[in-house]
């Protein structure tokens, strides 16, 4: 049996490069039968979780490693991002969005959305600390097979 | 990192095409600049071409709301043309309540203009 596909990438703590990353990931899941909608919602997840680790965890400065690890299994993708910056754990802060006013539209939020997000496209989204570093971890299974490869792993 | 914007005049309404294909938190301040620099001469009713823009991250649409904001109480603003993949956003957002998205640009026109006539 094919083992799970995983792909590791390591940029520098630059905002510009996050978006590059993104389109790597599109550039993966293109090879599989995921549609552009899941592929793009993928992308996002990673890009949001890409801009936090930089803007929050590194205060936006450069020079600071950020890690991507994006494994594909059999119906199940998993992204992990990693860091040495500050501990930031948002995934605890507001993560509804929907509950506004379209008629207020001053109360309309412009940022902040990036963990609701994250949480609304992938079934598992989890933040901790491995090996000394931040570790956000998420997951997005899928009905069908994506690829061939191992059972589905416990996380 | 900048990001080119087209800007044109259909009689009292603003064309905003963005040409780059991402609106994101490389590109958003760029964006916020160029059309808050555009609302400050006077156009108020604005209707936003997504026809190029293939992504948007949170700080892209944040940057969208902005704008929307500038316009909001004394303009009007809509957006035409998001692809299938942007439109996904929106609408987990819920932010297609707040702004209309029209399919191209003619009826984006024509709904706004019709909106000024019943002014």
């Amino acid at each position: 049996m094919d083992k799970n596909k995983i792909v590791q990438f390591s940029i520098e703590s630059n905002i510009n490069l996050a978006p590059l990353l993104g389109r790597a990931i599109q550039g993966i899941c293109n090879s599989t039968p995921l549609d552009k909608i899941e592929i793009y919602q993928i992308q996002l997840c990673i890009v949001e979780a890409i801009n936090n680790v930089i803007l929050h965890a590194y205060d936006n400065k450069p020079g600071n490693k950020v890690e991507a690890h994006f494994e594909l299994g059999p119906d199940y993708i998993i992204i992990k991002t990693i860091d040495t910056g500050k501990f930031d754990n948002q995934l605890g802060l507001r993560d509804d969005f929907t509950s506004f006013d379209p008629d207020h539209y001053q109360d309309l939020p412009e940022s902040g959305m990036g963990i609701f997000i994250m949480k609304s496209y992938m079934d598992k989204v989890e933040y901790g600390i491995e090996d000394g570093k931040n570790v956000v971890t998420m997951r997005k299974n899928f009905k069908e097979k994506i690829v061939s490869g191992n059972p589905p792993k416990d996380f | 990192m900048d990001i080119e914007i087209s800007f044109t005049q259909q009689g009292s309404i603003s064309i905003i095409k963005p040409l780059g294909k991402s609106l994101d938190a490389s590109t958003n301040i760029s964006f916020k600049k160029q059309t808050a620099n555009w609302v400050s001469q006077g156009h108020a009713i604005l209707l936003l071409d997504l026809n190029e823009v293939e992504f948007i991250d949170s700080s892209g649409l944040g940057s969208i709301i902005s704008l929307f904001k500038l316009v909001a109480d004394h303009g009007k603003m809509g957006i035409c043309n998001t692809q299938n993949t942007v439109r996904s956003l929106f609408h987990l957002t819920r932010m297609d309540r707040v702004f209309p998205l029209y399919p191209n640009e003619a009826v984006g026109l024509s709904a706004l203009t019709s909106t000024m006539n019943n002014k």
